[in-house]
């Protein structure tokens, strides 16, 4: 139902897209918050060695330009951007998939990153050192919580070159303030994105 | 009137205060500088806690004399595992504990528990502040505590028996005798207690029924003028009965079992006076402390969890004090530590073994008797780390009979730990496992061959071996004896560590798992202040005050911070701010404002003592436990998740503790003491474990052969 929202927003705002002027310099990114993302969720854990039951090993694809999620059968196409699997995020290029993605992490203020900052390197996915690797998160041992770190700024290029940035807001469903271990659920992730449609850096 | 009153009010506080001076002025102590020296000579921070004061407060562990005294604050160590001392700001992992000089050993989880220690034969305390690692070595970085036991000079026999709340009782004797050339002690204390629970819902108490022994003996022998020699020996067991609730996979199970916590250690001097110029001092001393745990669920009757730890340290040493002149004296010393330690969280049950060598010398010069100069340096080589050289600096300078100001400068440092680096520990419960460093690279091949790695965070030949972590500190102090009756001291402070070994991620596993190795990657600096000052007003009323003001800091994170590079968010807006200087608090488990205010009332013609205590600590904030053993998850500060403690953090409340005691004399042989620690039954069980409530007591001391 949420995903439907969205969809419906991201075809609102195309439509202004399409109705402002076409030089693509001075377009704004298309902003959309997905809420409730499933990352591989889990139905419980094994009372013994603790390893989670439940979950199907697989990524959730997501795509930006659309913010759909693409059916892991098509893992080995260019349709998907970016994949959520627990903690662990992959981009779809070098080992994780055939695109031209690349994504590095800002350290910043989301809406104050107005534009790719010069001189950027993208990095690329290397199993098993990713791009964008697990400094969005800090993990709290005692309480058993992942917590999104304020100030992680991912900065993407996606699997068709265009660029986008996004910002992880939480890992439990429904995003509590306040997150915890036995009664929240994890792997679903809270997010926030601008994508550039027209293959520019910029984000305003 | 008035005029006579007080002059008579002068009178005796010059005849008292006169006569406990010079019982201080004559005290000597050997911790500072190894080499015999007056109290009042000693250019470092320097403390003395005598069996009196003990005895005052009737603490009978040694947590419960330190916590009391300012500057000096009891943290409970990293998994709730008992507590330790933090010493101008520094971790319990940093200071050194000895006991008549030798080294005590059982850093399990890094400090050492401090209820090992019973007060029943302690002669004194004393405490040297900021490191004297230029004498010691390793973990002498904040600061070294030396508990003096009873040197057997007189026959004696004294009992004592303290009982009080949660079933707790202390029993000691301690007896000494002397003939001819030949002295000898014993002491002996049985401990137990039902322990505590703070948290009553949940299955098991905080802290388990536990019941120790402690046996201490020393025998001495001097052949003549030339010749002594020394033996002690000391033993103590623990045996905890287990029970409780231990979170695993999200899930509880209730556990119980038994612990065993056994350490002993033996020690032979020899003492070699060759002439008033020239002493030597040869010694061994040989320790092991070995702890077993074993958990079986409670309904289940299954093995849950075994844990085995057995620590092994021989030290061989020779020290020379040679007196060149009346203004110039030298302390050469030579040693070798082998040590080994075999844990089940090693891996293995293969002993890991470290060796070092060492040699240091001081120099102590006096070239008048106002000014005083110790300079000295020490090498420590092992083949874990590189050589260490730790030099030092100290000058104390008296402006006159009233006033004398010090300054030190020196060097501390701390080897890495084995559990830095053999640590293989898997908790599966909480989903981590952390690696020594010198077994990381090998698990995370392994983990990468079985195909169960997910990602890694840190290239595998990116990994270096770890290092000493180290420290440059100042101390600059003044005492001033205003007059008699009133003493006024301060003593700035400014730690620089470098090479913190600190955790960090290393890489994830397919099940979620987070790998956690060590590294060499904190920089921070302590800094504060310290003052007491001290007031008898006649024979009666002694007023103390001490205070402590400290900055705990992490310089890469205020580095960060001055830049703009760490954030909060608000969790209600979701708006991200840039975190400002001012509002980056410091360090974990450190509180800015320390205060402890001592009032003892005597009154001589009813033999009676009265003693109150107040010690306030300010508020401070709580990193991550990493471990769970009490069912309880204690919630870490950092709710903004930018990993460091800032002002939109949750911080653990200030809180004052009072202690009083009082005590009568019946004669000369008997004496009773009852008392209440924590009247205000302050507790704060999720984020304080170890803050018992209201504690009363009732002890009895009585002298069977008067000394």
């Amino acid at each position: 139902m949420k995903l439907f929202t969205l969809f419906i927003l991201i075809i609102f705002c195309s439509l202004i897209y399409s109705c402002t002027d076409d030089n693509p310099s001075t377009t704004p990114g298309i902003s959309t918050t997905i809420n409730n993302l499933p990352a591989d969720p889990t139905t419980g854990y094994d009372p013994v060695t603790g390893a989670p039951i439940g979950d199907k090993k697989l990524f959730t694809f997501l795509k930006l330009a659309d913010s759909s999620i693409i059916p892991n059968s098509d893992s080995a196409t260019n349709r998907w951007d970016i994949g959520f699997k627990a903690t662990t995020i992959i981009i779809n290029s070098g080992t994780s998939g055939p695109g031209q993605a690349g994504a590095f992490i800002f350290n910043g203020i989301f809406k104050d990153l107005k534009s790719v900052p010069k001189d950027s390197f993208f990095k690329t996915d290397n199993f098993p050192l990713y791009a964008i690797g697990k400094s969005w998160s800090l993990y709290d041992n005692s309480a058993m919580i992942v917590r999104a770190v304020p100030g992680k700024v991912i900065v993407l290029r996606t699997a068709d070159g265009k660029y986008a940035k996004m910002e992880i807001l939480s890992y439990y469903k429904n995003a509590p303030a306040n997150p915890n271990a036995f009664v929240d659920q994890a792997r679903y992730y809270t997010l926030r994105y601008v994508y550039q449609a027209d293959g520019s850096k910029n984000f305003d | 009137m008035i005029k006579r009153v007080s002059l008579l009010f002068f009178v005796i506080c010059n005849s008292v205060n006169s006569q406990q001076d010079s019982l201080y002025l004559k005290e000597v102590s050997i911790t500072a500088t190894r080499s015999e020296r007056l109290i009042t000579s000693i250019p470092l921070p320097f403390q003395v806690l005598n069996s009196n004061t003990i005895h005052l407060n009737s603490s009978v562990r040694l947590q419960d004399v330190l916590s009391e005294q300012a500057g000096l604050s009891i943290v409970p160590q990293v998994n709730g595992l008992g507590n330790g001392i933090q010493i101008q700001g520094l971790n319990p992992d940093y200071t050194l504990i000895l006991i008549d000089g030798e080294p005590l050993i059982g850093r399990y989880t890094g400090s050492l528990e401090l209820s090992r220690i019973s007060t029943g034969n302690i002669k004194k305390i004393e405490i040297v502040k900021g490191p004297s690692s230029s004498l010691y070595g390793s973990d002498a970085l904040a600061g070294v505590i030396n508990i003096i036991t009873d040197q057997a000079y007189s026959k004696k026999l004294n009992l004592g028996i303290q009982c009080s709340s949660r079933n707790t009782w202390d029993l000691n004797a301690l007896g000494s005798y002397s003939y001819k050339k030949w002295r000898a002690n014993a002491f002996v204390n049985r401990f137990s207690s039902n322990g505590y629970d703070l948290s009553p819902d949940i299955y098991g108490q905080t802290v388990s029924p536990f019941t120790n022994y402690t046996l201490s003996s020393k025998l001495f022998y001097t052949l003549n003028s030339h010749h002594e020699f020394q033996l002690n020996f000391r033993q103590f067991n623990e045996y905890q009965n287990n029970h409780y609730q231990v979170i695993n996979a999200k899930d509880s199970i209730k556990v119980e079992g038994k612990g065993i916590v056994e350490d002993w250690n033996v020690n032979p001097i020899y003492k070699f006076i060759c002439n008033p110029r020239l002493a030597l001092n040869a010694s061994y001393y040989y320790s092991q402390y070995k702890t077993k745990t074993e958990l079986n669920g409670l309904e289940s009757q299954t093995l849950f969890y075994k844990d085995k730890f057995n620590q092994k340290f021989n030290r061989l040493e020779l020290i020379g004090n040679f007196k060149l002149n009346s203004k110039n004296k030298f302390v050469l010393g030579l040693g070798n530590v082998s040590e080994s330690i075999q844990s089940s969280r090693y891996g293995d049950e293969n002993a890991k073994k470290q060796n070092t060598e060492y040699t240091f010398i001081q120099h102590e010069w006096e070239p008048t008797p106002s000014w005083n100069i110790i300079t000295g340096f020490r090498i420590d080589n092992n083949s874990a780390y590189s050589m260490q050289w730790s030099p030092k600096f100290a000058m104390q300078y008296k402006v006159n009979s009233k006033t004398s100001v010090k300054f030190s400068i020196g060097t501390g440092f701390k080897a890495p730990d084995f559990r830095q680096l053999y640590l293989n520990f898997n908790n599966e419960a909480a989903s981590y496992s952390v690696y020594g460093t010198q077994v990381v690279v090998n698990e995370l091949l392994k983990l990468k061959d079985q195909n169960l790695l997910d990602q890694i965070y840190i290239p595998l030949d990116n990994y270096t071996k770890i290092d000493a972590e180290s420290s440059l500190a100042f101390n600059m102090g003044l005492i001033h004896q205003l007059n008699k009756s009133m003493r006024f001291d301060f003593n700035l402070f400014r730690n620089d560590l470098e090479g913190l070994i600190e955790t960090q991620i290393v890489a994830t596993t397919k099940n979620q798992r987070n790998i956690y190795s060590y590294t060499n990657i904190k920089r921070a600096y302590t800094t504060g202040i310290e003052t007491n000052f001290s007031y008898t007003i006649f024979k009666k009323l002694n007023i103390s005050l001490g205070v402590q003001y400290l900055l705990a800091k992490d310089k890469n994170v205020e580095s960060q911070v001055r830049n703009g590079q760490i954030y909060h968010r608000d969790p209600i807006t979701l708006e991200t701010y840039k975190i400002k200087s001012n509002e980056y608090f410091g360090l974990s488990n450190r509180s800015r404002n320390q205060l402890s205010l001592k009032l003892n009332y005597t009154i001589p013609k009813m033999n009676i003592d009265l003693s109150c205590r107040f010690i306030y600590r300010s508020k401070f904030g709580l990193s991550s436990t990493s471990g769970n053993v009490s069912g309880i998850t204690v919630p870490q500060s950092d709710i903004n998740s930018n990993g460091i403690l800032d002002k939109y953090d949750l911080f653990v409340n200030g809180y004052t503790l009072t202690n009083i005691t009082l005590g009568k004399k019946l004669g000369e042989l008997f004496e009773i003491q009852i008392g209440s620690e924590n009247v205000s039954n302050y507790k704060d069980p999720v984020h304080i474990p170890n803050l018992v409530g209201r504690n009363l007591f009732i002890n009895l001391h009585y002298k069977l052969i008067k000394s």
